[in-house]
């Protein structure tokens, strides 16, 4: 679980930080930000998982990453189950450049410093880049690693920085499903090994076969059921033929037999609320999820229910939920201590925890959490 | 003494910037800013008939609400006339409206803790505008548009009670039509207030300047307002 993000010049972040709670909702007018913050976790997460360089080219939108000449920066403070301590990682890059090499790096694990880094530095316009990039505090590895290119994820033997680097890489979604999500119905016959649901669910029939292949977690085949039977109470099951990619099909309760419809056929608001519970019930689980407004194209009715899954993913040990939203139903459900608000000033996203008066009026039960984003819209705490 | 915090209380989208844009040229011509700030963030409470239901829970609710910023000195309701919801089994009447909502005001400290102003416009907040329409006319707003490039050939000689549809009157007139959230603050920005209150026919907007005024001075001296000031029973 992310407990505290540190987003320095990634779009309009020119300096955000961001104590995250286990679901945390961010609400905000349009144009304020909610996205650039999701961006910027996927950035770093691409960064980290493909080099700097190459997450770039994947993704054109991060080549305007930073609005200045300024480095962009992540300082994340996270746990990990089973691990006491908490870890700090601290990235600082060279954006502008995209070079792969950082300008500082460094993780802790509590007090302890795992390794530092010290990458180039750039000393003027026009001067180009100076130094080399050394340990400041080596990594406790021999042979010694050469420093230069990230080094999380490339110190096999120190847990630490594995186990931060799967935390930081693998175990993030961030989720934002097109309307279409599932509509091939088909499961996909992905080249690349994907590690858990894809960011547009593109993946999705992969890890719901998954789910249902894992006969140690029946239960979780059971639960996503009975969380579509709240929605339609004549749904068994969605089954996937494991022996040919063929349509997903989706088990309705006809009388004493099962009656098979295709997925693809059941509706977009049916398939983007499958897709978000099989997100929040993948195996293996991710350790923090974005979700941005996942009330589009599902049913008012449901978001009650959807809510409730978020609430309850990481009491379930599956995870932290992060969420943007637009929608007063779907807020309803989440009281002060899970909003954080966006704002925009000068151009600068501002993120932080509801005014104070507000949350007043929250606890109080004066205002719904909904009418945050209608009759009082939010405001930030001021610092 | 700090200034108080002014807090406006509105029905629609449109109003959210609008009514602070007129209430804060009021609060400058008069000179006020030395007692009141103006909260720049309204409530939006919807319209009468939803404020009123349920023994006019909602409107107590939503002062309470405002009741919860700091240093409160006041709330100002405004709201559309145009309302067809009965008042005590009578055809509405803003006076009587008025007095009601103040009398349940009071009932959550409005007048003990701090002031409140209950104003309809009639028959809309774009009554008044269509009152001040000889000064729109060619008036670019912020992003450049003229959208009354000419007198209109009817004004109503008396918009608080013809036309009813004051926002639809606006939409024929203006070049591009009319949108409230759109175009509401910027003609409220633009309007001569001089010519609004030369008007012969604008009780409503006087009403507001001096229910404005009643809570400015009680907050100078202060004590707290209610006003219109509820019917006594009986």
């Amino acid at each position: 679980m992310i407990h505290r993000i540190q987003i320095q010049n990634f779009k309009s972040l020119r300096d955000v930080t961001v104590g995250l709670s286990p679901v945390t909702v961010f609400i905000g007018k349009s144009g304020t930000g909610k996205t650039n913050f999701a961006n910027a976790i996927r950035f770093l997460r691409d960064c980290l998982a493909v080099g700097p360089q190459r997450a770039m080219q994947q993704n054109p939108s991060y080549r305007c990453a930073t609005n200045s000449a300024e480095p962009v920066s992540f300082d994340v403070e996270f746990s990990v189950p089973d691990f006491i301590e908490r870890f700090e990682y601290f990235l600082e890059l060279d954006a502008e450049h995209a070079v792969n090499t950082p300008r500082i790096e460094w993780l802790k694990y509590g007090d302890r410093t795992i390794f530092r880094q010290i990458g180039f530095t750039k000393t003027g316009q026009g001067q180009g880049f100076h130094g080399a990039s050394h340990w400041e505090a080596e990594p406790a590895l021999a042979p010694l690693p050469q420093p230069g290119e990230l080094a999380l994820g490339r110190l096999p033997g120190i847990e630490a920085a594995m186990i931060a680097y799967t935390a930081l890489t693998s175990a993030i979604g961030i989720y934002s499903f097109p309307y279409d999500v599932l509509r091939s119905g088909q499961p996909k016959q992905s080249e690349q090994r994907q590690t858990g649901l894809s960011d547009h669910g593109d993946n999705a029939l992969d890890v719901a076969e998954g789910i249902n292949r894992d006969l140690q977690r029946v239960a979780v085949r059971k639960s996503i059921a009975a969380a579509l039977r709240k929605i339609n109470d004549t749904i068994i099951s969605v089954e996937i033929d494991p022996r040919k990619p063929v349509e997903a099909m989706v088990g309705h309760r006809l009388g004493e037999k099962a009656l098979g419809l295709k997925l693809s056929q059941e509706s977009d608001g049916f398939r983007r609320f499958y897709v978000h519970l099989l997100a929040l019930y993948q195996l293996p689980s991710k350790q923090t999820m974005v979700f941005e407004e996942p009330e589009n194209g599902i049913y008012p009715g449901a978001l009650s229910l959807l809510a409730d899954e978020f609430k309850a993913t990481p009491d379930a040990g599956r995870g932290q939920v992060l969420l943007t939203t637009h929608s007063p139903a779907l807020l309803d459900h989440f009281s002060a201590d899970h909003i954080r608000v966006v704002e925009l000033a000068d151009l600068e996203t501002q993120i932080g925890t509801l005014a104070e008066e507000q949350r007043e009026s929250l606890r109080g039960e004066l205002l719904r959490a909904g009418e945050l984003l209608t009759a009082d819209p939010a405001r930030r705490q001021e610092p | 003494m700090s200034p108080k915090r002014l807090v406006l209380m509105v029905e629609g989208q449109g109003d959210v910037e609008a009514a602070p844009t007129l209430v804060k040229r009021l609060l400058a011509e008069h000179s006020f800013f030395d007692a009141v700030s103006l909260d720049p963030h309204p409530i939006r409470v919807g319209e009468y008939s939803k404020i009123s239901k349920n023994g006019f829970a909602e409107w107590k609710r939503f002062l309470r609400v405002a009741a919860m910023r700091r240093n409160l000195g006041g709330c100002v309701l405004l709201l559309d006339g145009d309302s067809k919801t009965k008042v005590k089994g009578q055809p509405f009447c803003a006076m009587r409206a008025a007095q009601r909502l103040a009398a349940e005001a009071m009932t959550v400290g409005a007048g003990a803790q701090f002031s409140v102003a209950i104003v309809f416009a009639c028959m809309e907040f774009e009554s008044w505008l269509i009152a001040g329409v000889p000064s729109l006319v060619n008036q670019p707003f912020t992003d450049g548009r003229k959208e009354i490039s000419e007198l209109p050939s009817r004004i109503p000689d008396n918009p608080e009670q013809i036309p009813r549809d004051a926002k639809g009157w606006f939409r024929r007139v203006m070049r591009t039509g009319y949108s409230a959230t759109r175009d509401q603050a910027e003609l409220t920005r633009l309007v001569d207030l001089n010519a609004i209150r030369a008007h012969p026919s604008m009780r409503s907007f006087q009403r507001m300047e001096s229910a404005i005024k009643e809570v400015v001075d009680a907050i100078r001296e202060g004590s707290h307002a209610v006003t219109p000031l509820p019917q006594k029973s009986g």
